[in-house]
């Protein structure tokens, strides 16, 4: 439950493809290389963001009427205003346009001009606003879905993960979701309105032009599947190259002082200049492929330019096209291939936060911990096996019920094999003892002789290779379909752990004891009396509420100890585990901890993993465990002295 | 060596700080390199000059279509051309040409312009970079003022890539537009006839609204950054503790907390974008407005003089002229803002503790030097007399957490400090180390005197192994040697040094046939997982270590750095060292300081590792131990017992019994926690004879 995980840091950790050493055999292996994303998107990303944007389906096809309306009402001026200069230039009316204002005189003509315009305007505002705001709560929603399921996967998941790449998904993936979903999407549409709406106008207006159009569109479609490997190529340059620097300069802040007592400051900066003068490379080349791209446009925009204009130049010369249309065709080509540019600049974008989306999807698609459910609030219904999901009455009983109404429980182990992966050795192979309700017993044994791993196995962090526990007679639910057991959750809470490393969070001291609000204020100061933190609490001029910093680091470490005690106290956990991973404790954590098996949870059945002989002698029973498996169980008189001498021994 | 002079060709350390010197962020960027800048502006302003020009030639040649036909917009544009003395204009296609050439040419300027400032701001990024990076570097831990490591890490990662939006964003895109915005009224007045001051105020007008919305936008902008980080931290500890979370069943009100500082950043998001749409909306929209203003204005002031040409001039500066300058100005100075609040925070935070990057001198003989300092500083002593310590006091913030604490620590002994969480036992190391502002009287090693040396003299003397072990994200090699790409002709030394630290490797040349001795089976969640050898990747995205097995790399890395090694690279190439007398103690680092650097390793490992190390190598240092274990304080030379920052007693375990009550009291509370390894059924110290204490020295 500590982690050796000290940095708070969001720096990106995708794609770095750091060379692996090919020896690499279990550690490396279980360490999955960050996943590959290549070629096309799979489908089951825009089933996802169907997902999201589902619930606002009619909304959004009210506001892509909306924008489209109001798009062509805004390009309908040039076609407007075309018309009237042929009709003022006396010419035929040679478009349905110009026959419409036959007759009409220069004011009324401004006047339908203005509410024109007008119109466009306020219904193309709308909806840039609207489905802006729309989008972006949208997007929102598949933030938390993805993270109701990451709080459910299996512990084995967090084992192969850096906390750096699972933390990446949250924040750098998200916010490009984030930042292009949630207003440069109503951009994208727009400029597809246009493209639309041009089409439809030129082939009003002036059919011939309309394969013009349509070739303008291709050449830039061209250009763009040309360009388009390569600026994904630098990309994804960028983005793997710019996380060493930013992980290495997280490195520097936390080793600053190590650094500067071994006199490596010029090491550090040397590699800090190179790291960061390769992101500024790649960030130069990176840019020189968008510039070069973008150059690439323009030039044809400025061919395609030239080309109308000499085309529509023949054309009035020789009688076949009037100036009026020309002028619109021109404004047009001029206008489209400004609006097929962006759209292909917002194409790569959008590829961008495509990626995003997808990482994102990776996360929602994946089975959860066997027996986990999702909340009853959760929305997307994606249909899987592995993601089953609470009904509200389910969900209510699972918050308030209890694995047992005493104050202690039995535990009993039977037959159990444990591994912590299908392909990882046993650690655990046959192990069977049974504890008594109240009994207190202490676990000793050599590193690696399997301690921790009993504590996983009780929690039923990882599937059990064979055999069950039992607490209180009852074993927890880890199916994904409903079958027999206790219900993971209320399993779990049924055991109270102490860590010699306490942990807090960042928040008020109240959401320290007791995020859930199961309890009244009363009870918590209760509890805090109960571990002799009244004073200290009436000293603070905040109270419950006062606010505890990142790890407890405005507490000292004896105040954060007994703010833990209280927390399991108000668990009222019928079975309390200790873990005293190292021998090192300091005083005032020592007589915490010795008051908490003799005072704070005299009264429940207590599993403590020890290295301190005060604590062992005091227990019932001590088991012993060596290489796996269950040396001895017996009274501290008994196992002591053996296991003292086997130690001694080795 | 090749990297010692590849770095004196580029700034060092204390250079990128010098760089920037006092003159303030924005100052320097604006003046560090003027010929970039004008360049920028002056390539965008013939771009906005040409830009404008195709539109123009577009229409004429428009007009020029219909030739002859006067209508009346060719008309009114060759009499306003008439009136410029512009060109004679024969043929449409020449206007058609002409466009074209602005067109083309306009784009590849300020693309160029873009270039330029793009180029400018890297380089400027880089040594702002390195500035960050050196203070980070050089700020002591009492001097970070509780600043965590996220939020210094975003000045590296945010606000230095937004710091430099005035030379990328605001200086091309301003020169491209501010030109057309002076030009206007002027060209109003000369061409309708409409005073200057009229339109420059509707102008004024118009622009402060959108000013308005954009510092509004730059608003929401922090606030969005600022959100996002929070999220990011909750996030974090949500994964680091996903294990406490579900056995305190909290999954769901941990993942609400989340939901709501997101739901926080969507609404504040949601503002954003409504602001951000508002204003592109009112830039889009303004130059219609400004056409309604100016044809009003036009017939108010002209009446019925106004002739087409009038009116058509006027719409075409306002429809084309001004289009983009009044859309691209809110995003400008929204960008600008920005930029400017993260210049602000960079600025505040190199200017904490001026001068902090001195102490970053490296000495003689690091395999980098940076500069010249301490060069020829005389690093002898007589390696006979030990460690003087006299009048040290340290005051934080008015808080006085050491007073005066004197002692001395006889050559080639192991002394101890004791006392309770809080009593100055860590800051008393670091004191000595120099990393933290404490006031001494006298400092003295090997009769020589160390208080008014720099810090980086004084890390001649002193090795330091702190509790938290710093890892970084390399090899198991590069964290021993503690250099980047470093060389493998140390490995024997590493392994060895690894062993020492009981940390298994064998084979040292064949290392990628390696497999660790004992990869224990029991504890996947902390095995020993080095089957790489010294190639394994560890750190933040290697393997990961337990607690134990960091704090034992750190300790093989102090004793690989403690030790001269005959490579080159490594030696003190200090010419008095030939003169040095038959060595009885380590000339390098002969003080060793361990801040309980053995507190996350197991019992039986720390039993090891007392008489492979502490006792074993640096037997013949002198030591200074933080500890709380007992076992430990009756084999140690002498004890120095710190209470509330004050040096209560020194002595002998035993000495200190017998004659310190509040030592007695001390000691009764840690002694039961002694391991079941050692004898200690008496509960009351009696120490008996140290039956570990013939194997460990």
């Amino acid at each position: 439950m500590n982690s050796t995980h000290g940095a708070n840091r969001g720096a990106p950790q995708d794609q770095d493809s750091k060379a692996v050493s090919s020896n690499a055999k279990s550690s490396r292996s279980f360490i999955d290389e960050e996943s590959n994303f290549r070629g096309r998107y799979s489908r089951s990303v825009f089933s996802t963001l169907r997902h999201a944007y589902g619930p606002f389906r009619h909304r959004i096809l009210a506001l892509l009427v909306v924008g489209f309306l109001g798009r062509m009402l805004l390009l309908a001026n040039a076609n407007l205003v075309a018309a009237w200069a042929d009709r003022l230039a006396g010419a035929q009316a040679s478009s349905p346009w110009a026959a419409a204002l036959e007759g009409w005189t220069g004011d009324q003509f401004l006047w339908l001009l203005g509410v024109v315009t007008g119109a466009g305007f306020l219904l193309t505002s709308c909806y840039r606003v609207f489905f802006s705001r729309l989008s972006a709560v949208a997007v929102s929603l598949l933030y938390d879905e993805v993270t109701r399921r990451t709080s459910r996967l299996p512990m084995r998941f967090f084992d192969t993960q850096p906390v750096g790449r699972v933390v990446t998904r949250f924040s750098s993936d998200y916010g490009n979701v984030f930042r292009l979903f949630g207003g440069p999407l109503a951009e994208f549409f727009a400029i597809v309105f246009d493209l639309v709406a041009m089409a439809i106008l030129i082939a009003l207006a002036e059919p011939w032009f309309f394969f013009l159009y349509v070739l303008v569109s291709s050449l830039q479609a061209g250009v763009y599947v040309l360009n388009k490997d390569r600026i994904r190529t630098e990309r994804r340059s960028l983005a793997a190259i710019r996380s060493p620097s930013i992980s290495h300069f997280a490195e520097t802040a936390q080793g600053a002082l190590p650094i500067r007592v071994f006199n490596r400051v010029g090491t550090f900066f040397q590699r800090f200049r190179q790291l960061n003068r390769d992101y500024i490379q790649q960030r130069i080349r990176t840019s020189w492929v968008l510039y070069v791209f973008g150059l690439q446009m323009g030039a044809l925009t400025a061919l395609l330019f030239l080309a109308t204009g000499a085309l529509g130049w023949w054309m009035v010369d020789t009688g076949r096209a009037t100036v009026g249309a020309v002028g619109v065709a021109f404004a047009f080509i001029m206008l489209s291939a400004a609006s097929v540019q962006a759209f292909f600049e917002w194409m790569a974008q959008f590829e961008e936060a495509m990626t995003g989306v997808e990482r994102l999807d990776d996360y929602l698609r994946r089975d959860l911990e066997g027996g986990a459910r999702l909340p009853a609030a959760t929305q997307f219904e994606l249909g899987q096996v592995g993601q089953p999901r609470y009904t509200a009455d389910d969900e209510a009983l699972a918050k308030r019920d209890r694995l047992s109404l005493q104050a202690a429980a039995p535990v009993e182990v039977r037959n159990l094999d444990f591994r912590y992966a299908p392909d990882l050795p046993l650690v655990l192979k046959d192990v069977s003892f049974r504890i008594q309700a109240g009994e207190k017993v202490g676990i000793v044994g050599r590193t690696g002789s399997g301690k921790s791993s009993l504590i996983q196995a009780l929690f039923r962090f990882y599937p059990l290779e064979r055999g069950e526990i039992l607490i209180d007679g009852r074993r927890a639910n880890v199916q994904s379909q409903d079958g027999e057991g206790c219900d993971l959750s209320v399993y779990r809470r049924s055991i109270a752990y102490i860590a010699q490393d306490p942990v807090l969070f960042r928040g008020p001291l109240r959401e320290n004891l007791d995020l859930e609000r199961r309890h009244s204020d009363a009870r918590l100061i209760e509890a805090i009396r109960r571990v002799d933190l009244e004073q200290w609490l009436k000293a603070l001029p905040h109270g419950l509420d006062t606010m505890i910093e990142e790890k407890g680091k405005n507490l000292s470490a004896g105040e954060r100890q007994l703010l833990c005690m209280a927390r399991c106290l108000l668990q009222e956990a019928p079975v309390v585990v200790m873990d005293e991973a190292t021998s090192s404790i300091d005083p005032q954590t020592e007589d915490v901890l010795v008051r908490a098996t003799e005072e704070f949870f005299a009264d429940r059945t207590q599993i403590i993993i020890a290295h301190r002989l005060s604590t062992l002698i005091h227990c019932d029973r001590i088991l012993w465990m060596h290489q796996g498996q269950v040396k001895m169980l017996d009274k501290p008189e008994v196992v002591l002295p053996l296991f003292r001498a086997f130690a001694q021994s080795n | 060596m090749k990297a010692h002079r590849e770095i004196q060709d580029e700034q060092g350390v204390g250079e990128a700080a010098w760089q920037i010197g006092g003159r303030g962020l924005l100052r320097f960027m604006l003046t560090s390199r003027p010929s970039a800048l004008i360049g920028m502006v002056v390539l965008s302003l013939i771009a906005a000059i040409l830009g404008l020009g195709a539109p123009l030639f577009q229409k004429l040649f428009i007009d020029h279509l219909v030739g002859g036909e006067s209508t009346t917009w060719s008309q009114s544009w060759r009499d306003q051309l008439g009136r410029v003395e512009f060109v004679d204009v024969n043929s449409p296609l020449a206007f058609l040409f002409a466009a074209f050439a602005c067109m083309l040419l306009a784009q590849w300027l300020s693309t160029a312009s873009t270039w330029l400032g793009l180029r400018e701001s890297l380089r400027l990024q880089e040594i702002i970079s390195r500035a960050i990076y050196a203070k980070t570097l050089s700020l002591r831990s009492d001097q970070t003022e509780g600043q965590t490591v996220g939020e210094t890490v975003s000045y590296y990662a945010t606000d230095v890539p937004g710091s430099t939006a005035v030379v990328d964003q605001t200086i091309p895109l301003g020169a491209g537009v501010l030109f057309p915005l002076i030009c206007a009224p002027l060209a109003v007045q000369w061409i309708c006839g409409i005073p200057v001051g009229m339109t420059v105020v509707v102008m004024l007008a118009l622009l402060s609204v959108s000013v308005m919305l954009s510092i509004r936008q730059a608003r929401f902008f922090q606030v969005f950054k600022r959100l996002a980080a929070d999220r990011t931290g909750l996030v974090n500890e949500w994964v680091q503790n996903i294990r406490l979370l579900r056995i305190l069943g909290w999954t769901d009100s941990y993942e609400a907390k989340i939901f709501h500082k997101r739901e926080e950043e969507t609404v504040n998001r949601v503002k954003m974008v409504t602001n951000g749409q508002m204003m592109g909306a009112f830039g889009s929209s303004i130059n219609f407005l400004l056409n309604l203003i100016a044809v009003v204005t036009l017939t108010r002031y002209k009446g019925e003089a106004a002739t087409s040409g009038d009116y058509f001039a006027l719409l075409w500066i306002f429809g084309v002229f001004l289009s983009r300058p009044f859309r691209q100005v809110p995003w400008i100075f929204t960008f600008t803002f920005d930029g400017l609040t993260s210049l602000r925070r960079l600025e505040k935070f190199l200017s904490k503790h001026p001068g902090s990057e001195s102490h970053l001198a490296p000495r003689a003989g690091d395999t980098v030097r940076l500069t010249a300092v301490d060069q020829d500083v005389d690093l002898n002593f007589d390696p006979r007399l030990g460690l003087d310590v006299q009048g040290l006091t340290l005051a934080i913030n008015g808080r006085e957490l050491l007073r005066d604490v004197s002692f001395q620590v006889p050559a080639g002994q192991l002394y101890a400090v004791v006392g309770e969480v809080g009593s100055g036992k860590s800051l008393l190391l670091l004191s000595l180390l120099g990393e933290t502002g404490a006031q001494l009287k006298s400092l003295r090693f090997g009769g020589r005197e160390l208080v008014n040396d720099s810090a980086s003299v004084r890390r001649e003397f002193f090795c330091f192994v702190p509790q938290e072990a710093f890892v970084m994200s390399a090899s198991l090699r590069e964290n021993v040697v503690f250099e980047y790409q470093a060389s493998r002709d140390h490995d024997l030394r590493v392994v060895e040094k690894l062993r020492r630290a009981q940390l298994e490797i064998s084979a040292p040349h064949e290392s990628r046939k390696l497999e660790a001795t004992a990869p224990q089976v029991g504890d996947a969640l902390r095995a020993d997982d080095l089957v790489g050898g010294l190639e394994t990747e560890i750190g933040e995205r290697g393997v990961n270590l337990s607690g134990g097995q960091r704090q034992r790399v750190s300790l093989s890395r102090a004793a690989f750095l403690a030790e001269p090694s005959s490579n080159s690279a490594m030696a003190v190439s200090d010419p008095e060292s030939s003169k040095m007398q038959p060595v009885l103690m380590p000339k390098l680092m002969p003080v060793l300081m361990l801040d309980d650097s053995l507190s996350a390793v197991d019992v039986e490992t720390e039993s090891r590792l007392m008489k492979e190390l502490i006792f074993g190598e640096w037997g013949r240092r002198t030591r200074i131990l933080i500890t709380h274990r007992l076992s430990v304080l009756e084999h140690v030379d002498g004890i120095l017992f710190l209470r509330d920052g004050r040096l209560d007693d020194v002595g002998r375990y035993r000495d200190l019994l017998a004659r310190n009550d509040a030592f007695r009291q001390f000691v009764s509370s840690v002694l039961e926690e002694q391991s079941p390894k050692e004898d200690s059924s008496a509960p009351r110290a009696k120490p008996s004879a140290p039956a570990g204490e013939g194997s460990w020295s």
